[in-house]
């Protein structure tokens, strides 16, 4: 079959259409492709030599960042965090939960961070301090495997005898 | 002949007469096309009906859009990128920002680049085009000749030997049919360079499908969907729906080819 091998001038289309029109290659034998690429063209045409307009990328920030960072520096990381599981807030998350609730109550945000913190303390849902234990957040993996555990426990058992047997 | 067609048009075609009520004069038809009946559609002229069975003419026939949601994307953590440094300055207009120093995809964009490539995907396999599945990491090897296998197309997921599209002749020891779509489930091959296969089917004149990701270069790519390469869920995804783009376009196949 007749066709360029440059793969830098043009793209496909603009070579085989080159070629059906200068009848190097018969209506025969146009690639299967052909009308669809015609009738769905790719948004932005491959050119080997394109290069993309100018942008800067934006950083992606947000507003409760800044209690997330204070956060971490009074707590540390809590260990351990499965991003795939969606299952159980990481500690960060609920104290940032409760500090949106509370957020009404108080006009200075030293002052909110601080009875966020008492509130969350008194609840033991937050670590003590950067060298913590572990604590019964329900995002350890000993808590994690403790409520599989008793999650299979509470699940009624089936007799497979019980089963077979008509009723 | 018509009432042959017309029953064939019925139970197909349906879903189309909704959506493209332009094509077609009769604003009765347009208006009730869930209800049709076999006398009012015999009515249509024969050419009509080749107009309205061409596939080509509907921008969605294979209704591969229903395939996915962007929260499944989401969820298959196709959004994450590399690192900042990393980054190809042609991917820069796929990009939603940068969080910390990693680079996020804007999912908005990636759902239409990849519905493009679906689209594409199930009408080559509707018109009976050969497709290659084409990745050369080990971890998602099996992953995609399973894909592959179930869609009843080919993958090459191993080491990529030059020459196989360039020399095929003398590599297989005779005339080969070339793939018609390229479907690379990574650009890059381990060692962090171009795969060959994207300069190779370029040069071939095989359009290609290629997931793209932030340090990639997606130029030559005829249908590039900027995405994660590197997750496990991602790529079980990406091989999920091109699988059955795929089975779409061929399960219309039998019916409509006259």
């Amino acid at each position: 079959m007749a066709s360029s091998r440059l793969e830098r001038i043009g793209n496909i289309y603009s070579r085989v259409r080159g070629l059906l029109r200068s009848g190097a290659m018969k209506p025969e034998d146009k690639p299967i492709w052909y009308d669809v690429y015609e009738a769905f063209p790719p948004k932005v045409e491959p050119q080997y030599g394109r290069t993309a307009s100018e942008i800067t990328i934006r950083p992606i920030f947000y507003p409760e960042d800044i209690v997330r960072a204070k956060f971490y520096e009074r707590f540390g990381s809590p260990g351990l965090i499965s991003l795939a599981n969606n299952e159980y807030p990481t500690p960060c998350q609920k104290f940032l939960d409760r500090y949106k609730e509370m957020e009404k109550d108080f006009s200075d945000e030293n002052e909110l961070f601080e009875a966020v913190v008492k509130v969350m303390e008194e609840e033991k849902s937050v670590p003590e301090s950067v060298s913590s234990n572990q604590t019964d957040s329900g995002t350890s993996m000993a808590s994690m495997f403790s409520s599989a555990v008793s999650k299979s426990q509470t699940q009624p058992k089936i007799n497979v005898g019980d089963l077979l047997t008509e009723k | 002949m018509i009432r042959t067609i017309a029953n064939r048009l019925k139970w197909n075609t349906v879903r189309c007469f909704t959506q493209t009520c332009s094509i077609n004069s009769d604003a009765f038809l347009c208006q009730n096309a869930t209800s049709l009946k076999d006398d009012q559609l015999a009515d249509i002229k024969e050419s009509e009906i080749k107009e309205i069975s061409d596939p080509l003419r509907f921008p969605d026939y294979f209704g591969v859009r229903k395939l996915f949601r962007v929260k499944d994307l989401f969820d298959a953590r196709v959004h994450y990128g590399h690192k900042d440094g990393t980054l190809d300055p042609n991917m820069k207009p796929y990009i939603f920002g940068s969080r910390l120093g990693h680079l996020i995809f804007d999912l908005d964009k990636t759902a239409k680049m990849l519905q493009d490539a679906l689209n594409f995907t199930a009408h080559i396999a509707y018109r009976g085009g050969i497709i290659l599945f084409v990745s050369h990491f080990p971890q998602h090897t099996l992953t995609v000749e399973n894909a592959a296998k179930q869609a009843g197309e080919y993958a090459h997921a191993r080491e990529w030997d030059f020459h196989i599209f360039t020399n095929s002749e003398k590599v297989y020891n005779g005339v080969t049919r070339l793939p018609d779509l390229v479907i690379l489930l990574s650009t890059l091959n381990p060692q962090m360079q171009e795969h060959t296969a994207v300069k190779d089917a370029a040069k071939m004149c095989i359009p290609t499908i290629g997931i793209v990701d932030s340090n990639s270069n997606p130029n030559l790519i005829t249908y590039p969907v900027p995405g994660n390469d590197d997750s496990p869920a991602a790529v079980q995804l990406y091989c999920n729906l091109f699988r059955d783009a795929i089975l779409l376009g061929k399960s219309k196949k039998p019916v409509v080819s006259t």
